[in-house]
């Protein structure tokens, strides 16, 4: 079946089709399509399913980690300050090993307040031991969370996965989307057993303390689960191509690698717009590929190793920056490669609170960065500063007068 | 931790560390040695309304009303319910 459909609607297929139990979540925009569309497959009998309703994003998660801890296939979704808002509880769902998807509209963080895309949100998340993975396109929405299922549930893993798409571009947009039939899903992904549930016959609890003498036992587990989850999301696209069909990459997805002397490196839908770069990039000459990291966590480290170190130049989009560093990706790109190439990398922070990252923009910046003519560090190529932006004493003696406010 | 490629008899062996615990009486020791106050039961005044069996926390009163001193931390909720002022703290000596 094909349908035209908007991305959160697509990501709310895609629950459907995973067959999930339990859904809880707190509408927030640009996420509340999702739950408003579950909402209604639920009320019209095509979907049997319990959805609890939350007075928020702390309890969402709580109830998330209640239901999954029954050993029921448990669904949620966020955005922006909803993640934040639950980013306490998302340690204690992975912490505890509990299997579950939720999906997160990339949506910037305020103040200013704001809903349109960036990053910052899930790389704030990036270290509660949530795997993390990122969607280019409305198809992928929907094929990424079936498989996130799969990986979240496989015995050696026993993770949460978040699957991060970008508000508005994804979120909103219409695009055409092919829906596997039930069966095929049905065949990729078995019903969930977990390993242990809570049982009123078998009293069992989780999350009770524990001394200096196991702790780091458990944070070494959760190291090796993400660890052993790149071969699992690898097999995992395969096995979806095979039964359902649809693949957009393992870890990662290249476009025009071959003969590549350089390298774009991107993440969400900023990385189809580098597509159009690479291209335009190639007619002026410059041979660039384009490397879009899915996998954000497991970060891709063999595959960007064999595919990087080669390259002369390497051009990292980040559409987040840590305050006080550089942007995250252009950091773990330049740790994946240390000490294995020669290649210069350069970054580029821009697309914050949802700024159209245009084609011609990336392929500028790239083609200065191929021919010496930008610093290897992060720069920002989007920004113009100009006097309203500023708090300045000359501005607000309008208000105040030359005294100030005092 | 397992790796992915495991003969079949050795699946068996895939599994992660968590915090996962069975209840069971001191399992953390005796909690009784972290008491400061101790309760002491008058049992002339109860009345046996077991408010004191409801509230203590660490469920260490039986439903005769006999205080399990091993496990009671000595935190006195049992004195603040008790409307029969049959329980008092005391300063326990060690």
């Amino acid at each position: 079946m094909r349908l035209v459909e908007t991305g959160n609607h697509v990501a709310a297929w895609g629950a459907r089709l995973a067959r999930v139990e339990v859904v809880s979540a707190y509408p927030i925009t640009p996420q509340t399509q999702v739950i408003e569309e579950i909402s209604r497959f639920i009320d019209e009998g095509e979907m049997d399913c319990e959805y609890i309703p939350v007075e928020s994003e702390h309890s969402a998660m709580a109830a998330m980690i209640a239901s999954a801890a029954m050993g029921v296939r448990s669904f949620s979704a966020t955005a922006a300050h909803g993640l934040a808002y639950m980013h306490e509880l998302l340690h204690w769902a992975a912490g505890i090993r509990l299997p579950m998807v939720m999906v997160n509209v990339n949506r910037a963080l305020g103040p200013g307040w704001n809903i349109w895309c960036d990053h910052q949100d899930t790389l704030a998340a990036r270290d509660t031991g949530w795997i993390q993975l990122y969607c280019a396109s409305h198809q992928e929405i929907l094929d990424t969370v079936i498989q996130a299922f799969r990986i979240s549930e496989d015995p050696e893993v026993n993770l949460p996965v978040m699957v991060c798409y970008d508000a508005i571009f994804l979120s909103h947009n219409y695009m055409q989307v092919e829906i596997p039939e039930q069966q095929a899903v049905d065949d990729f992904l078995p019903p969930f057993r977990s390993l242990w549930r809570l049982d009123l016959e078998h009293p069992l609890t989780h999350g009770s303390v524990i001394y200096p003498d196991d702790y780091e036992e458990v944070r070494y587990s959760m190291f090796q689960a993400l660890e052993s989850a790149r071969e699992v999301i690898r097999t995992a696209a395969e096995e979806y191509r095979e039964r359902v069909g649809g693949y957009h990459g393992g870890l990662v997805e290249t476009y025009r690698m071959e003969g590549a002397e350089n390298a774009l490196v991107a993440m969400g839908s900023m990385a189809s717009e580098a597509k159009v770069a690479v291209d335009a990039l190639r007619d002026a000459g410059h041979p660039f590929g384009l490397v879009r990291v899915r996998s954000y966590r497991p970060f891709p480290m063999e595959e960007l190793r064999e595919l990087l170190s080669p390259m002369r130049t390497v051009v990292v989009l980040d559409r987040s920056i840590s305050f006080g560093m550089e942007g995250p990706l252009f950091s773990e790109v330049k740790a994946t490669v240390y000490g294995r190439s020669d290649a210069l990398v350069y970054d580029l922070v821009t697309g914050l609170g949802g700024r159209d990252v245009t084609y011609e923009l990336i392929a500028e910046n790239a083609a200065a960065a191929a021919e010496g003519r930008l610093e290897p560090r992060t720069t920002w190529p989007a920004v113009r500063l100009n006097e309203h932006h500023l708090v300045s004493k000359r501005g607000l003696e309008k208000l105040w007068g030359k005294e100030g406010w005092r | 931790m397992p790796k992915r490629k495991k003969k079949e008899e050795e699946k068996e062996e895939i599994g992660f560390i968590t915090t996962l615990s069975v209840p069971s009486e001191g399992s953390v020791g005796r909690t009784g040695s972290w008491r400061i106050f101790i309760p002491v039961m008058d049992e002339t005044r109860c009345n046996k309304c077991l408010l004191c069996w409801i509230y203590c926390p660490e469920a260490c009163i039986s439903k005769d009303i006999r205080i399990n001193y091993d496990y009671c931390k000595g935190c006195g909720i049992c004195a603040e319910e008790c409307p029969r002022g049959a329980v008092t703290m005391v300063k326990e000596e060690k």
